[in-house]
This record gives C-alpha cells, structure tokens and sequence, in this order.
C-alpha cells in the first residue's frame, strides 16, 4: 500500500555504557526519510541516549563508551574521520526544555549560521525569515527581532530553538520530549508545526505521552531498559502490539 | 495545663530592673574615678570625669606660673553624655521604653571613645609648653572598660525586659551597627581631614596642578592621579585577558585534577602580602625592563632604569589576577548547561561555544570581578613602592612614576603643616575613587543578578 521510503538513518548493533551501567543493549533501528518516527516507554530507558548518539552529543559525557555502528545516509558517523560539526548540522537538535541563548531573537536563530561562516548580512536575514517561517512563529515575532528571546512565552521559545535549529538546514531534527515542559496549547502548536515539518526533514521524537506518538508518528519505537522490545508503524504498534510488554506500557499498566 | 504558662523565671521582672539600676549606679560612678591620667616628669595628674565637666583647665606648675592645658570641649561633650545617658536610660526603664533605655545605655558605653579621639590635641597643648613630648604619657584607666561593659550589660538587660527574641534582634542590630558605623566614622575623618587642605590650595590648583613640590609650597597631585589611573588602566588591560583565559580553562577545558591543582596556585596567589609581590617586582620585572630597555631614553631624557609604570603595571596585573580568574570561574560555572548543549548541538565547536556564548552569558560576572580588581590595583600601596620609582612625573610607560597611593606613604612619616594635610587630601582623593569604584561594582553585580531572574 503505501510506498517503501528510503531509511536515513540506520542503527546497527549499537551498545553503550555510562562507566558500568549497560545503558542502549544492541540497538537495530531503520529510520525512514521524511517521516516522523517517536520513541516511546518509561523514564529512564534510555530513550534520550539513543537520540543523542545519532548526533554524537554522548561524545560530551565523560566515561561514555559506544560500541556498533550509526550511519546517516550510508555514513557511518562513529566513523574516526567523521567530523562532528558537520555532523550535528545535519542533524539539528531541539531539547527537553526551550534553550534560547541569552541573545536578542535574531541572534539566536543566527547563531548557527554564522557559526558556520555565514558573515553576510542580507543572506543571514533571509535564513532568520525562513527559519522562523519554518517553525511557523515569523508572524509573532518579525517585529520584535532585536528583543531578547526571554521574553517569549514557553512554547514560542520551543519554536525559537526549533527555528534556530532548522537555520543550519539540517536533514534531520531531533527533538527530546519538545512539549514536555509546554501547556496543552502551546504543545498542539508544535505537534501541528512538526506534521509540517515531516515533508521536508526526518523527524525523531522521543516522548512521553503515548497520545502524542499516536497523533503524529509514522514509526514508533518502544524501549525499555535500554532495549528496543517493539518498533513498527504506529497506528499497528497501538492496534495490536506484538509484544506483551508493550502492550502492558502503551495500555498505562506500568511505567 | 500548665503548657503554655509562663515558667517561673531565675530572673523576674523586678530583679532585672533592680540590676540594671545597680549598674547604672555603677556606671555613673566611674565618672568619679580618674577619668584620665596625665604624666609628665613623673608627675601624676589623675582626674576625674566630673572635675572634667567643672574645671576646664589643668595647671602644670612644673612648666611656669599659670601654665596649663585645657580639656577639648568634645572630652567635656563625652563625659556630659556618659553622665546623663544613665540616667535617662533608667528614666526610659521606670517609663517602660526598654529599647530606647538600651539605647541610651549604648551612648553612654561608648562616649569614652570620644575623648579617646581629643588624646592627640591634649599631647599637642602640653607639647606647647615646652615639654618634651616623650616624657608625656596619656592615660586612660579602668573607667574606660567598666563604663563600656555596665553600659553593655544595662543595654542587654534593658533589651531582655521584652523577652529573649527582642534580644537575640538587638544583639544582631548592635553588630550590625558597629561596622556601619566604621564605615561612617572613616568616611567622615577622611572628609573632615582631607577637606581643608584642599579648599587652602584650591580644588582646581590641587587636583590638576602638575607640579608637586612641597617645599615650595606647590601642591598639584594630576601626575598622580594620571599615574594612579594608567598604572590600573594597564593592569586591567594586561590581567584580564590572562585571568579570563585561565577561568575559562579552569571551568571548561582543564581535567578535574588538574584545575584542583591550578586553583589552589591561584588561591595561593592571592594570599601571598604585597610586600612579596614587591620584592618580585623589584628583583624580576624591573631588571628585566632595566635590560630589554637598555639604552633607552624616556621622553624626560632620562635613562630607563627598569623602576616604571611598566613595572607597576605588570606587578599590579599579577596582584588582581587571583580576583579576576575566581570571579570569572564562578560565573563561567554558573552559566546552564544548556546553552552549551544548544551550542554544541548546532555544530559549534567547543571553542566558539566558549566565546559566542559562555562567555557573553557570563560577562556580568566577570565585569564585576574585573571591578574588584581595579579597586584592588587602586588601592595597592607596597607592591607599587618598590617598583614604581617614585618621582613625579608626568606618567609614561618606561619612566618613574609616583601614585597617590605611594605618594602618601612615602612622605606620611616626616610631614607637617599644610604638606601632611595635602596628604590626607590625596587620601580623600583616593577614597573617592575607591567609593566610585565599589559603587559600579555594586550596580554591575546588582544587574547581573536580575539578569539570571529572568533567565529563569
Ligand atoms: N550522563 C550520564 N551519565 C551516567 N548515566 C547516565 C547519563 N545519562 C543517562 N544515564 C543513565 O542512562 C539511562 C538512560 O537514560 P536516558 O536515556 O536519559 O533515559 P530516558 O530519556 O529514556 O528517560 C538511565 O538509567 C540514566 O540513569
Ligand atoms: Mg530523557
């Protein structure tokens, strides 16, 4: 029925340790391109490691040790030659809690950018548009570009990073549970904003809330204590879970 | 029952009054003791607190016929006040105004330091009797301790007639009082002896003449106050990129052991006098200028002799890095984790994480203790001494300089006259550079702090 995508991202055999905690245990994941695949299950399954060893951001803890291979588009980006910077700007983060810099809003989304040797003036204008355009906010704030990003509100903040994070073109967003620290409305705004999104990047959610992997994942994958027990479209993980664990989780009888 | 009665008390109500009565009576006759003891040659004045309200004066045969010396009405002031102050406290006590009994007990207690202040002005009027100062001794005796402890005591238990709490309250207040007070105390002798001098030469003559020349009666202190400025200006310049670069080290790029180990040398640095700092100046950095320079004429013609701004620059440089590197540490720290998450994410490197955003997010931190440090470097006196050359000139880089700091050290010790009280008039000049920079630092560290609200 419908037509096989192909896979951005491929996980193959991925562990990793914190020191001796056995954190993500043999991880095999195909992320198809342009379509939004959540990852879902309890706190402290390790949801959040696997999103963050996709753009290396493990690299930053200390005794963190990976073992397998991530390619992103048939690149194995644990590789030794991979460079790292290109890597997270092809695969652009949003985080728990909205993160602005304590910068004006231009500044902000113009952070990337420049970071990455974009100095003209007019060009970086036009990405700031397009950017925040693409996280559908440019009509809130285009009159208020030089104010500081920490006077928004919560959820336009959330669509500020996401904005700063689609500045650097990425093909891949990440996002680790977006609309956690969001009210009800805010949290459908970016539910809306990353169906949106879903046609021209592949999108990664982790999230908590089960209704919200429902309402807007193609793919959903279940982890539980660093394993992944169930991964399949969404709409037949939730009509007929092939695991009895799952079924447990997404049905509310633990975690 | 009887929970919440008041338990019987070793100390009732009326036993207290009655103490604070005792000691009041106590205090008052400390007044009849000898207040102040005066020898000369071996003779013995002792007088006391009341002959000082009555009689004014104290005959000194020994110098002539009607030659004496007269107590400072600010003395006669201080005893009136410890005399009455007793008595109104007990009136406040019987009208059950406890807090403002203790009050007048603390006036009382500490009136005595008033006349401590007349003790020069009456070595002075015996001096001008032709009696040799060495041979004079001025004494103040036993009254002065048992005044201030009765008076402490009736404060605390004219305090302690509302209750424990209300105690507690005023013992915090009086503390609290005491270094508020010092700071009033200085900023009003600073005021009162640097004041004259500079009216007698004139503000303008004094603060932009550019001769200083005591002997011939010029009094311009703007060389010193240049040199004062540049040699921090400089040190500011030369300290922070170095301290700023070790806190960011220390915070962000260092391992856990090894910043352990560079802060304690930092810590360490900070704790090591100024007169050390000097003799390094002294046996490193002024050579070492001696001999790069060597040869060298600075713009007055003279040679360069290694003693120079240069070198008070770079002594004063080490001597505020110790601020500069904990201050920016603590800021750099303070900055959430989450901004360099979001940077890093974005593809930044560490090092532009580290300038584009940990950096500018922690620059009001690091402001203020570049602020310290500048009050530091202003004030630093020893260090300077030793390398800075100390004549006055106009300030250029390779040539001796004197600051206003070391230009009242180093003739503090044999002035006199309108020369001393010019002296004290760089020390106004001085303090009001150091308020000037304590009160920006306040206002920077005030700022920073509603800028972290309303991060959150
Ligand atoms: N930086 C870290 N150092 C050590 N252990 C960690 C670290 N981050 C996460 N862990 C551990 O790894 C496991 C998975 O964490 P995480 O991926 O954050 O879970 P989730 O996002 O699913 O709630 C948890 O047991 C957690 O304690
Ligand atoms: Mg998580």
């Amino acid at each position: 029925m419908k037509k096989e995508k192909k896979n951005k991202v491929v996980i193959e055999n991925l562990n990793l340790f914190y020191g001796e905690h056995h954190a993500l245990k043999n991880i095999n994941l195909k992320i198809p391109e342009k379509e939004i695949t959540a990852f879902i299950g309890p706190s402290g399954c390790g949801k959040s490691t696997c999103l963050k060893s996709i753009n290396r951001m493990n690299d930053l803890v200390d005794n963190c040790r990976i073992e397998g291979k991530v390619f992103i588009s048939d690149e194995n980006i644990y590789d030794p030659r991979t460079d790292v910077t290109l890597l997270r700007k092809c695969a652009g983060m949003v985080f728990q809690t909205p993160n602005p810099f304590p910068m004006s809003i231009f500044d902000n989304v113009a952070y990337g950018p420049r970071i990455h040797g974009v100095k003209d003036k007019k060009k970086l204008e036009e990405i700031v548009e397009r950017s925040l355009r693409g996280a559908a906010i440019w009509d809130d704030l285009k009159d208020k570009l030089k104010k500081s990003a920490f006077g928004l509100s919560g959820g336009q903040q959330q669509r500020l990073c996401i904005a700063r994070a689609l500045a650097i073109e990425p093909d891949i967003i990440l996002m680790d549970e977006p609309t956690s620290a969001l009210d009800p409305i805010s949290t459908l705004k970016i539910e809306d904003l990353m169906t949106e999104l879903r046609k021209k990047y592949t999108v990664i959610v982790v999230t908590h809330n089960m209704q919200q992997a429902t309402r807007i994942a193609d793919k959903t994958a279940f982890f539980l204590m660093g394993e992944v027990i169930e991964y399949s479209d969404t709409e037949s993980m939730f009509r007929k879970p092939a695991d009895k664990r799952t079924e447990n989780y997404i049905t509310g009888r633990f975690g | 029952m009887e929970l919440f009665l008041e338990k019987k008390k070793f100390f009732s109500q009326n036993k207290k009054i009655f103490l604070i009565m005792m000691l009041s009576i106590l205090m008052l006759m400390c007044f009849l003791l000898p207040y102040i003891q005066i020898i000369i040659n071996k003779d013995n004045f002792c007088v006391t607190g009341l002959d000082i309200l009555a009689g004014s004066k104290l005959g000194l045969a020994d110098a002539g016929d009607g030659a004496c010396i007269y107590f400072p009405n600010i003395m006669r002031i201080s005893v009136l006040l410890g005399v009455l102050s007793p008595l109104i406290g007990v009136l406040f006590i019987l009208l059950k105004k406890h807090v403002l009994a203790a009050g007048s007990f603390i006036v009382g207690a500490i009136t005595p330091i008033f006349s401590l202040l007349t003790v020069s002005d009456l070595k002075r009027q015996i001096v001008e009797l032709n009696i040799s100062s060495n041979r004079v001794y001025i004494g103040f005796i036993w009254p002065f301790f048992l005044i201030l402890i009765f008076g402490l005591t009736s404060a605390v238990f004219s305090v302690w007639l509302n209750g424990g709490e209300k105690l507690a309250e005023a013992v915090f207040f009086c503390f609290a009082l005491v270094s508020v007070g010092l700071v009033l105390l200085i900023t009003l002798y600073m005021i009162i002896s640097g004041l004259p001098a500079i009216i007698e030469v004139g503000v303008f003559n004094f603060l932009f003449g550019s001769e200083w020349n005591p002997s011939c009666g010029k009094y311009g202190i703007l060389y010193l106050i240049l040199a004062s400025l540049l040699g921090t200006f400089g040190a500011v310049i030369v300290g922070v990129p170095v301290g700023v670069l070790t806190a960011v080290f220390l915070a962000e790029i260092s391992s856990k052991k090894v910043a352990v180990i560079v802060r304690s040398i930092v810590e360490l640095l900070a704790g090591i006098p100024s007169v050390i700092y000097g003799f390094f100046g002294m046996m490193i950095i002024v050579p070492f200028i001696r001999n790069v320079f060597y040869g060298i004429r600075t713009l007055s013609q003279r040679p360069v002799v290694g003693d120079s701004l240069l070198a008070v620059i770079l002594v004063l440089a080490i001597m505020v890095l110790p601020t500069i590197i904990s201050t920016a540490e603590t800021s750099i720290r303070a900055i959430p984790k989450s901004y360099k998450e979001a940077s890093l994410g974005l593809g930044a490197t560490r090092i532009q994480t580290i300038f584009k955003v940990t950096l500018p997010a922690a620059k009001s931190g690091i402001l203020s203790g570049i602020v310290l440090g500048v009050g530091r470097a202003i004030g630093e006196t020893m260090a300077v001494i030793m390398v800075a050359g100390n004549i006055v000139n106009f300030p250029e880089l390779l040539g001796s300089v004197r600051l206003l700091t070391t230009g009242i050290a180093i003739d503090m010790a044999y002035s006199s006259g309108l020369f001393r009280q010019c002296l004290f008039g760089i020390g106004l000049v001085l303090f009001i550079f150091i308020m000037i920079v304590n009160i920006s630092f306040m206002k920077i560290s005030k700022r920073g702090v509603q800028i972290d609200a309303t991060n959150r």
